[in-house]
């Protein structure tokens, strides 16, 4: 099988309002990825873009972005989920020998959309949707009940996931929300929205883009001096009706993780892995997805979190970019953590650069109400 | 790297307003004339047992067709809940406030597998608790649609 690696990436500092038009959004991040990699648009072969119409505004929205991800006469296709899921997509069309170089780019501008209806929007339109009752957070809110419940997870621990996240992305430069004197009380009295989640145990409303180029081995040792190769991917879907699942904990992340580190061989994640970026929306996410990852045991996520095992100075941390609570440009979110480890990998990450070696990372992509899909990559740095 | 174009860019408002019209299928008919009659009916999966609650066609688990009617509830157990002190803008997006917090759960009705989401009334947020028994309250006329479940209320 070919291997393949991220060569380059780009972020922007994610805003409320980039006050631009998505184009010109993308075409920042496309040019500075192919800027990184000291290659032209004609050295790509394939572009996938991760957008959503819904977002948008416009049916088939990838038809006005061939301009400005610089798919122009090139083999260009779109997935609407997250940007995660557009690098798999790459990743394969590159395993099949079509094609040697893959840009992909995930983007949305929450300023512009009605903000959580497309959420609503993709409930069953013949019972939930009509009810009324269910949407992204108060489904959240309903987890992270269950989860608390289960595992006697208190709302402190909760809070100090958005603690943790929130200290790091005072050290991202790209991230939107910074509280450099964040605390857990400041969690605890935010504005209260679906019990127990709180305005800053949720993520964001965020405008931004991410993009990176993928290339086949050959291309990969000429563009880049440290390529950063794909060791294991790995995707799981659970089902649509949030009343099937155990939403205590992640059964899909489970297994989308198990392939993962079967193709990576990863016999011991919490020992192997030394940098984790997860898709997280809300911060009880982190406890229930670090459970499934096999990071802790079950049910110990809120002891986890208590050890300060992930911090950015544990020994596995977790969202030292400040993950999602951070930023989160619905579509790109998923990608941005793929970027943010190969950042780790390539010791490019500045003043969040975690402080011991990473060789190998973890970079998660989710979406769905509650997490219905989720993919997880396994990224490795050096010659092997 | 391309220099972005900066300062205040003008905002266009376009509306996309579309009406569908879904067909709910056989089993979600069933599932709505039963309503009327004050009756919740799941479904049964012939090889996993499981009861569906709304009725589906197939059992994910098994990829098994379902076939066999129950009336499950009246009665069901708090699986997990919320209260929102806001919503859902639906005209907007975005978050507003509420004037009285809404109550949300997670509920498994008596004989069925999986959980439907509803509201629950006639109880302070201070006592719901995960695992508590309530049941449907129904519309004084129930017409075959979803607002003849009007909310559960706790057995006491």
């Amino acid at each position: 099988m070919r291997r393949v690696a991220i060569v380059a990436y780009a972020q922007m500092k994610y805003t409320k309002n980039r006050n631009s038009s998505r184009e010109v959004m993308i075409h920042d991040v496309a040019r500075e990825a192919l800027s990184m990699a000291g290659i032209s648009k004609g050295d790509v072969d394939t572009v996938i873009n991760a957008q959503n119409d819904y977002f948008d505004g416009r049916t088939i929205s990838n038809m006005k972005t061939v301009a400005s991800s610089g798919a122009y006469f090139k083999d260009e296709s779109k997935i609407e989920m997250d940007g995660a899921f557009a690098a798999f997509y790459a990743y394969m069309r590159i395993l099949t020998g079509n094609h040697d170089v893959a840009m992909v780019i995930g983007e949305s501008m929450a300023s512009c959309y009605p903000p959580y209806l497309p959420g609503i929007w993709s409930l069953d339109p013949t019972f939930d949707r009509p009810n009324g009752f269910l949407n992204e957070i108060s489904a959240a809110a309903l987890q992270a009940r269950l989860y608390m419940h289960k595992y006697g997870v208190t709302e402190k621990q909760i809070a100090q996931v958005a603690v943790k996240n929130l200290k790091n992305a005072n050290k991202n430069p790209y991230a939107l929300r910074k509280m450099p004197q964040i605390a857990q009380k400041d969690v605890l009295q935010s504005r209260l929205l679906y019990a127990p989640i709180r305005e800053l145990n949720a993520y964001p409303l965020t405008d931004g883009a991410c993009a990176i180029i993928l290339a086949e081995e050959g291309k990969a040792r000429q563009i880049a001096k440290n390529p950063v190769w794909i060791a294991g991917v790995g995707c799981c879907h659970d089902t649509y009706f949030l009343g099937e699942r155990e939403l205590y904990e992640c059964a899909s992340l489970e297994r989308a993780a198990e392939a993962a580190y079967k193709m990576a061989e990863i016999k011991n994640p919490q020992k192997q892995i030394h940098v984790v970026e997860l898709h997280e929306n809300f911060s009880h996410e982190e406890l229930i997805y670090c459970e499934a990852l096999g990071l802790c045991g079950r049910g110990k996520g809120g002891q986890l979190i208590d050890s300060k095992t992930t911090e950015i100075n544990g020994s596995i941390p977790v969202n030292p970019s400040g993950g999602a609570l951070s930023a989160n440009p619905t579509y790109a979110t998923g990608l941005i953590r793929l970027c943010e480890v190969a950042m780790q990998i390539r010791g490019e990450a500045g003043e969040h650069q975690v402080k011991h070696e990473v060789k190998i990372g973890l970079a998660h992509g989710q979406n769905g109400l509650c997490a219905q899909d989720n993919i997880v990559f396994i990224l490795k740095g050096g010659d092997k | 790297m391309a220099k972005s174009i900066e300062g205040d860019i003008r905002e266009l408002t376009t509306n996309i307003d579309a009406e569908y019209n879904w067909s709910v299928g056989g089993y979600m008919e069933k599932f709505f004339r039963e309503l009327k009659g004050k009756k919740i009916t799941g479904i049964r999966c012939p090889v996993c047992k499981k009861v569906y609650v709304p009725p589906r066609m197939i059992c994910e688990y098994c990829f098994a067709e379902t076939k066999d009617w129950i009336e499950v509830g009246p009665r069901g157990t708090v699986v997990s809940y919320t209260y929102g002190n806001i919503s859902i803008d639906m005209e907007k997006g975005g978050l507003k406030d509420r004037e009285e917090p809404e109550i949300i759960a997670l509920i498994k009705l008596d004989k069925a597998h999986s959980c439907i989401v509803h509201r629950i009334k006639k109880i302070d947020t201070a006592d719901i608790k995960v695992d508590m028994q309530v049941e449907v309250v129904w519309a004084d006329v129930t017409a075959g649609n979803l607002a003849d479940i009007e909310y559960f209320k706790p057995v006491r």
